[in-house]
């Protein structure tokens, strides 16, 4: 028994573009690492082998499985989907099982029709015998071999999908323990004992009563006792039953919580995140603003009446201006100097006058002579010619409007030499809104990974979340009343069993028939055997947990090792409705809050270990343990010591993991990737290492990932 | 003539540009939104532009006149400019170089109402030929370094290349 996957090759499907051949991983037993970043092809390596195995695969947009059938135009290759021409999508796993070798290989063909996709599928297993590749042919023999790959009764622990790892361990469920249990310990039969026994039981305790009124049918008394205490009987059954129907709902709805609980902490982050990324948002939008109307601003800062930009370098043409102003004031008083006339005494001679002095050369004011050209005939010639009074009525007068320019202006005088520092500071102050700008996208970049490493997806999820915090909420209120309901209705029992009792006691004080003793006798037989086959059957339940809890909690101590926070102790915890609930709890006993979603993983899978080899003693598991992302929430030491523990429960795993990856270095590896690395080198880790790289720049649509094999 | 009359004749006059540079001007005036911030840097009025490339041609110590057959369109009258201390700022400019286009001041006190007709009429053609040298430049600039026009101080770098 038992089976290794040789090689699990793709074609065209998602990100791996291209044949078979381009794109195939050979395995071997021990760990088989498929390092890859984001969007290199992890989740759509993990959704090959679900369409193999489950023919569903995980739409990580939608968070949710869906049937593959409907999701082929989303599994093919885009980039040969751009190229239009028709192609075939397929997942080849080859395996050897009990010796036996075989292929299973699962294809879509794609033909262009009038413009549309048209599929046609194809499943082709064929088994190697003799170094001859036989085709299989019935439909349920093939489908008997893909059961070899992993048996469905495993899946749900050997297929391990790091978004949806909380759901798998089932303890909390009834159904879901009960097939644990089932799975570990094959008590099927019992289980079928302790419920003939119970109908068997029920039987006796009828016949008793019949037996007993039928014998005490004279008795007024014992009649009524009997009648009361078919009643209280008849309540006990309903209401048991009604008990068992609480229990139901209540294991639903912790069912329900258990589930919800497992996506809680990553829908409270991503609520979280999300509202990171909404403030940020905002802050980012609130500096642009900023810079925006800042920037608006720039060309109104040129004309600014304070301090003009446009203006610079210009500040002498104010001094310029100034002088100009004192020159016309000169200038116009000397002119005015220039222009004023000679104003001679009243009684002075008139132009007439004058002349005729000039004529006569005599000085009519003083009566001497003037002879011509002399001094005294030039002084009469000079007051005949002086200049006439021309002042003009009608000059402009501008200085007040200069006045006014300059008035105007004048404050820019001082402004001017300040527009450099004004310049500068409001460049500075633009510089330092980008880089606020800068380092909230920065952080708001990093608030989405987180959110996308928090299972985010680009698509709303809004209301998804919150609608998973209401229903969290609701399950626990329903929780609060099953149980409720549940005491309520056994307090109720208590009180009937104790007035039974007391009917039992007053038939016997009245006296009833000897006769009647060997059906009492057999009635409590039958009750007692119904009592020890339940109590084996509870023993047996709590060994096998008390095993499980005890193993689960080695392998929780190896996968913690040399953590610096102490993880705790893992708990299981009996439930009245027969569940088990497992929490951590530190060296007080007490629950241990606040741990991340990583020691929470690694509660999951410790417990998957010790169900694993639980099972199989102290054997290794002996089919492929395939795991996308688990440890997208652990550090380093976790990975480290899941690769030291893991040959050692899993006979063969494959890891599809990103926390090796660096996209700066040149082989792709972070320092623990190299370690890692190397210890497969050396042969201290058994198995294969392979990195998915991305060639070229592409939208998600048309990426093509390569795998580099470091070891194989 | 007293100065406040002289203020009104300048003031009722509208500047005009040469039609060549219509796109341009369109192009960095009052594109995008009404503050002047679309794809491009641009002023908030149409008379900012003028003003910003009448110091622009100032600088340069440039003019480009517009000849009598060439296509010119009005601007907005002189008087309803602002900022205002800019405006009597691009007066001061030009009263400063007076002498230089024929007009001393003091002559200017003399002068008869004919004669400060033809000073204010050439004041005008002195501040068109230095605008419309300014919007040759920016022309020039948006021709081939159309990119710098993204960047929202365009406006002061050309200034400030002017300086420099």
């Amino acid at each position: 028994m038992g089976t290794i996957i040789k090689s699990v090759g793709f074609q065209n499907f998602y990100n791996y573009y291209g044949s078979f051949d381009e794109n195939t991983y050979h395995f071997k037993e021990g760990i088989n690492i498929i390092n890859a970043d984001n969007n290199m092809g992890k989740s759509k390596f993990y959704n090959g082998i679900l369409w193999i195995l489950r023919n569903k695969v995980y739409d990580s947009d939608a968070r949710r499985m869906e049937n593959a059938d409907s999701s082929y135009l989303k599994m093919a290759s885009g980039k040969a989907m751009n190229k239009g021409q028709n192609f075939d999508m397929g997942v080849n796993i080859t395996f050897i099982n009990d010796e036996e070798k075989y292929s299973v290989s699962k294809k879509v063909q794609f033909r262009k029709n009038a413009g549309s996709w048209v599929t046609n599928e194809l499943l082709e297993v064929m088994q190697t015998v003799d170094n001859r590749d036989i085709p299989v042919l019935d439909m349920n023999d093939k489908e008997k071999i893909i059961q070899k790959i992993i048996p469905a009764e495993l899946m749900n622990y050997a297929l391990l999908q790091g978004e949806t790892m909380e759901q798998i361990v089932d303890l909390s469920s009834r159904n879901g323990l009960s097939s644990t249990i089932e799975a570990l310990a094959g008590i099927n039969n019992l289980i079928e004992i302790c419920d003939l026994s119970k109908d068997l039981s029920q039987r006796t305790k009828k016949l008793f009563n019949d037996k007993e009124r039928e014998i005490n049918s004279t008795s007024k008394r014992i009649t009524g006792l009997i009648q009361e205490r078919e009643t209280l009987e008849g309540k006990i059954v309903t209401t048991e039953t009604q008990i068992e129907i609480y229990k139901t709902e209540l294991s639903k709805a912790k069912e329900k919580k258990e589930i919800l609980e497992a996506n809680l902490m990553k829908t409270k982050d991503r609520e979280r995140y999300r509202g990171m990324i909404k403030n940020f948002e905002n802050e980012i939008k609130r500096l642009k603003e900023q810079k925006n109307e800042k920037e608006k601003n720039i060309t109104s800062m040129l004309f600014s009446e304070s301090c003009p930009w446009m203006l610079m370098g210009m500040r002498e043409q104010i001094s310029i201006f100034d002088k100009k102003r004192q020159e016309l004031t000169t200038d116009i008083a000397t002119q005015k100097a220039v222009s004023s006339p000679i104003v001679l005494p009243e009684g002075s001679p008139d132009v007439p006058s004058l002349q005729r002095m000039l004529r006569t050369e005599i000085c009519e004011v003083c009566g001497r002579s003037a002879p011509k050209d002399g001094e005294h005939w030039k002084h009469i010639k000079m007051v005949l010619e002086r200049p006439a009074n021309n002042s003009n009525p009608n000059r402009n007068n501008f200085n007040q409007f200069y006045s006014s320019i300059q008035t105007s202006v004048g404050a820019f005088f001082l402004s001017i030499p300040k527009i450099d520092e004004s310049l500068l500071n409001y460049r500075e102050k633009i510089d330092e809104l980008d880089n606020l700008i800068s380092e909230k996208e920065e952080e708001r970049e990093n608030a989405r990974n987180e959110f996308l490493n928090a299972g985010g997806s680009e698509i709303g999820s809004d209301n998804t979340d919150k609608q998973t915090i209401a229903d969290y909420t609701l399950a626990e209120k329903t929780i609060n009343k099953k149980e409720d309901e549940i005491k309520k209705a056994e307090d109720a029992i208590k009180a009937w069993d104790i007035r039974l009792s007391q009917i039992e006691t007053e038939i016997e004080e009245i006296g009833s028939s000897k006769e009647i003793g060997k059906f009492r006798n057999f009635k409590e037989t039958m009750a007692s055997v119904e009592y020890i086959l339940n109590n084996t059957k509870d023993r047996i339940f709590d060994e096998i947990l008390k095993s499980l809890e005890i193993n689960a909690n080695t392998k929780y101590q190896e996968l913690t090792y040399g953590n610096l926070s102490t993880g705790g102790r893992l708990n299981f915890n009996k439930q009245a409705d027969g569940t088990v609930q497992v929490s951590i709890k530190n060296i007080n006993d007490g629950e241990l809050t606040g741990l991340g979603t990583g020691f929470q993983r690694m509660k999951q899978l410790s417990i998957i270990m010790a169900i694993i080899s639980s099972k199989i003693g102290n054997k290794r598991f002996d089919f492929p343990f395939i795991s996308d992302a688990p440890f997208s929430e652990f550090g380093d030491n976790f990975i480290n010591n899941f690769f030291d523990i893991a040959p050692k429960v899993f006979t063969q795993s494959i890891i599809l993991i990103k926390e090796l990856y660096d996209s700066k270095s040149d082989v792709y590896l972070n320092d623990l990737g190299l370690k890692v690395l190397k210890k497969m080198e050396n042969g201290e880790i058994p198995g294969t290492f392979y990195v998915n790289v991305i060639e070229e720049k592409a939208d998600t649509t048309n990426l093509v990932t390569k795998n580099k094999p470091y070891v194989n | 003539m007293d100065g406040s009359q002289l203020r009104d004749l300048i003031g009722q006059k509208r500047p005009r540009y040469k039609e060549q540079y219509r796109l341009l001007i369109d192009s960095i005036s009052k594109k995008g939104d009404a503050s002047g911030k679309g794809d491009f840097s641009s002023f908030g009025a149409y008379y900012q532009t003028y003003m910003y490339a009448f110091i622009i041609g100032y600088k340069l110590g440039k003019q480009n006149f517009i000849l009598q057959n060439e296509k010119s369109n009005d601007f907005f009258v002189f008087s309803q400019w602002s900022p205002i201390a800019i405006r009597d700022y691009i007066v001061m400019l030009l009263l400063n170089k007076s002498e230089d286009f024929g007009f001393k001041w003091i002559e200017l006190e003399d002068a008869s109402s004919e004669t400060i007709e033809i000073f204010v009429a050439e004041f005008i053609r002195q501040m068109e030929g230095y605008a419309n040298a300014g919007f040759e430049y920016l022309q020039n600039k948006w021709d081939n370094e159309n990119m710098m026009f993204r960047n929202p101080f365009v406006f002061v770098k050309i200034l400030e290349e002017l300086i420099s």
